[in-house]
């Protein structure tokens, strides 16, 4: 071969350039494969938005969750303005109140209606718009016949305004209440304000019942499968019995027993308030980590089989540190994945109690709570329902699929589909 | 095999009994009793009432002899129904509550298992994508939203009454907010344990063999993907008739669910009991069940018994 073929490297070159990228630890790994998922990037960003919106919404929005403005119950988000004369614009709510609005939808003054200025006869209302030195500065005649007058029904509206002698039948459309956002309720309280504190409370309870179960439940399985034998028939026997119950069922009871209780009274409501938040995340937690509890024993079952642990074992490693060093840590994706799953569970079943009227009561919300006021007027005020149930459903959303994300990222062996 | 299903049987009688033990000091653990009440009785009248009911024996004795009742099958009277025994009460409850609850998992079964394996058979086209939203959809949204939102449809159409039910139609309602979640979650379930069966060994022999699609699908793969769906179906039945009594509330079906709410507000502890133990009773049963058909359908699962 002719030797003039090969050239002399330059020393930079010289050396066998190393391989060299940073070892990745486990976390790494998982946070590679998480990224990949764009479900699970859109779970955890659903989250994020939902923490945010509970933790950091109530102090940029201005209204208080249980502060009531008598004057403006059952508002909706969309306000049906008219506009009378030059520059007066009106909502008339369902609650049958005048409500003075700026065009884009301020709420700004309630008109008074006197019981004298109700003609029952001619099923009209008199409004009057009083200032500030009681000067009466406008009168609005608001007729209710074309409900009930044949003649007047073939129009097919529900009212009419009159304003200085001139009729008005056509709203100029929907405006968006910049008031309250989101609507009032029931009491005139925000919408928005209460959805925000709501979200908060199930995010607590959620997380709360979730962290508690993950200690009871890897404490109470890592024994049972690390010591086995009688031990674990007992402790699994103990499982069994649980498992067997209907769970909602025995929530319910356990519900029922703590409420007004020595224990509620004097302990929970000390750690957590008033209102049954405390009841709920102790009967969440009562029932829940079973299902913890038996993952952790049927990983420790499999993993104290490892050589590792025989040479622990061999070197005189005291027992709760196996478990705790090499058994745990081992176990931990599956552990994480329970744990993800178990946030929505505990805001499913908190909702669903809170639904029944078990949950948190007034003036504290939660989502199901919300919910529950909502349906009793989801007829007349179908926004009252459908806010909180949008709110819960993409809260499940977003930690279902952060969950399966989760599940895939820790433990490819689980991988589904 | 035998002894297999006799031990799980007797375990599951000491569970109930477990459970209604439970259960009656549970309930007499909760402050007030059946005969408070906002206007208080009078005294004379409360205590007469207690004691017909044996009421203010010592609650030792109260306990054994409702144990000794209930080996007859005897669930006792019920306190607040006082015209009524629980059995009976029960027996007027059930039939509405198993009517929707058996449609509902006929539902499930039937739509729920078809729709996962069309979903992984045509895995990542839009129909896959499609099936996986709603089913998405069923599992995020709880079953009073479906509920209150059906109700709120009946009220505006003419021709879906609004509760009870009393025509074919209204059972809609409640089917499709009782099943919602399990449907979904089936659909879901019988997809994934598709697909991983579709992936195994024996899969690619059979096709290499020469089987007809059809017969690999029906034959191999349908058959060993439903084990993780039947685990899931035996407690969903139950958890489905437990889970029922939100549905009975929203639509005004005077099933046992609506008892079991009710009874507890009036602490009528017969009722309570007798409601707690049909479900408990239904859904041991139901584990039971799907204990003896794994073993029947998963030899492998005998085996390592």
């Amino acid at each position: 071969m002719d030797k003039n073929k090969f050239v002399f490297l330059d020393s930079e070159q010289k050396l066998d350039k190393e391989q060299t990228r940073k070892s990745l630890t486990y976390w790494h790994d998982v946070w590679r494969r998480l990224k990949k998922n764009h479900l699970a990037i859109v779970g955890l960003v659903g989250v994020v938005i939902v923490i945010l919106f509970a933790t950091i919404g109530p102090m940029i929005n201005p209204y208080k969750y249980n502060r009531q403005y008598l004057d403006y119950k059952n508002i909706p988000p969309l306000l049906t303005v008219y506009k009378l004369g030059d520059d007066i614009h009106v909502f008339l709510s369902e609650m049958n109140q005048l409500i003075l609005v700026s065009e884009d939808g301020k709420l700004l003054e309630t008109f008074s209606l006197a019981e004298a200025d109700k003609d029952f006869d001619a099923k009209t209302y008199t409004y009057r718009l009083f200032d500030e030195e009681n000067v009466e500065v406008a009168v609005v005649m608001v007729d209710f016949a074309y409900q009930t007058d044949p003649l007047k029904r073939v129009e097919g509206i529900r009212y009419s305004f009159t304003y200085e002698d001139v009729e008005y039948k056509t709203p100029i459309g929907k405006v968006w209440n910049k008031t309250f956002i989101l609507g009032s309720d029931k009491n005139g309280r925000d919408m928005l304000a209460r959805l925000m504190y709501g979200t908060g409370i199930s995010l607590v309870i959620a997380f709360v019942a979730a962290v508690i179960n993950f200690f009871i439940g890897v404490i109470y399985g890592s024994i049972s499968g690390f010591f086995g034998k009688n031990t674990d028939i007992i402790m699994m026997r103990i499982v069994d019995i649980i498992n067997s119950i209907p769970l909602l069922l025995y929530v319910i009871l356990l519900m029922v027993v703590l409420k007004d209780s020595w224990f509620e009274i004097n302990v929970l409501n000390k750690l957590f308030g008033t209102g049954g938040l405390g009841t709920i995340i102790i009967t969440l937690i009562s029932v829940y980590w079973v299902g913890m509890a038996r993952l952790v024993r049927a990983q420790v079952l499999s993993l104290k089989e490892q050589e590792y642990v025989l040479a622990a074992k061999t070197m005189g490693v005291r027992n709760y540190k196996i478990i705790s060093k090499h058994l745990i840590p081992n176990a931990l994706g599956p552990i994480i994945v329970t744990l993800a799953m178990m946030i929505p569970t505990a805001v499913f079943t908190e909702a669903f109690l809170s639904f029944i009227g078990l949950g948190i009561s007034a003036p504290r919300a939660s989502l199901g709570s919300l919910a529950n006021d909502g349906a009793s007027f989801m007829q007349t005020y179908p926004y009252q329902l459908v806010i909180p149930a949008v709110t819960i459903a993409f809260m499940m959303l977003a930690f279902n699929f952060l969950g399966d994300g989760l599940r895939d990222a820790l433990d490819p062996r689980l991988r589904k589909g | 095999m035998n002894r297999y299903i006799i031990k799980k049987t007797l375990f599951s009688i000491l569970t109930l009994f477990i459970v209604v033990t439970l259960v009656f000091f549970m309930l007499r653990a909760i402050p007030g009793g059946p005969f408070t009440r906002e206007k208080p009785l009078p005294e004379a009248t409360r205590e007469r009432l207690e004691e017909a009911y044996g009421l203010n024996e010592p609650l030792i004795n109260q306990y054994f002899t409702y144990m000794g009742n209930l080996l007859t099958g005897d669930l006792g009277p019920s306190f607040r129904k006082p015209a009524y025994s629980v059995n009976e009460l029960l027996a007027t409850g059930i039939p509405n509550t198993a009517k929707i609850g058996f449609i509902a998992v006929i539902f499930i079964i039937f739509l729920g298992i078809p729709l996962g394996v069309i979903s992984a058979l045509k895995s990542n086209t839009a129909v896959d994508y499609g099936v996986m939203i709603i089913a998405t959809v069923g599992i995020t949204v709880p079953s009073f939203v479906i509920g209150s939102l059906f109700i709120l449809l009946a009220q505006n159409v003419k021709w879906i009454p609004v509760g009870g039910l009393s025509t074919p139609i209204s059972y809609v309602g409640p089917v499709v907010a009782l099943a919602g979640y399990s449907l979904a979650f089936v659909t879901r379930l019988t997809r994934s344990s598709m697909m991983e069966v579709l992936r195994q060994d024996y899969i690619r022999t059979a096709r290499a063999n020469g089987l007809s699609e059809s017969k690999v699908i029906f034959k191999h793969a349908l058959k060993n993907s439903l084990i993780p769906v039947i685990t899931y179906i035996g407690p969903m039945i139950a958890a489905i008739m437990t889970g029922s009594f939100v549905v009975e509330k929203i639509f005004y079906i005077n099933g046992i669910g609506e008892y079991f709410t009710e009874s507890i507000g009036n602490r009528d502890y017969t009722l309570v009991i007798g409601v707690t133990l049909f479900y408990a009773v239904f859904y041991i049963i139901m584990v039971l069940l799907v204990d003896i058909a794994y073993s029947v359908i998963d030899p492998r699962i005998r085996l390592s018994k």
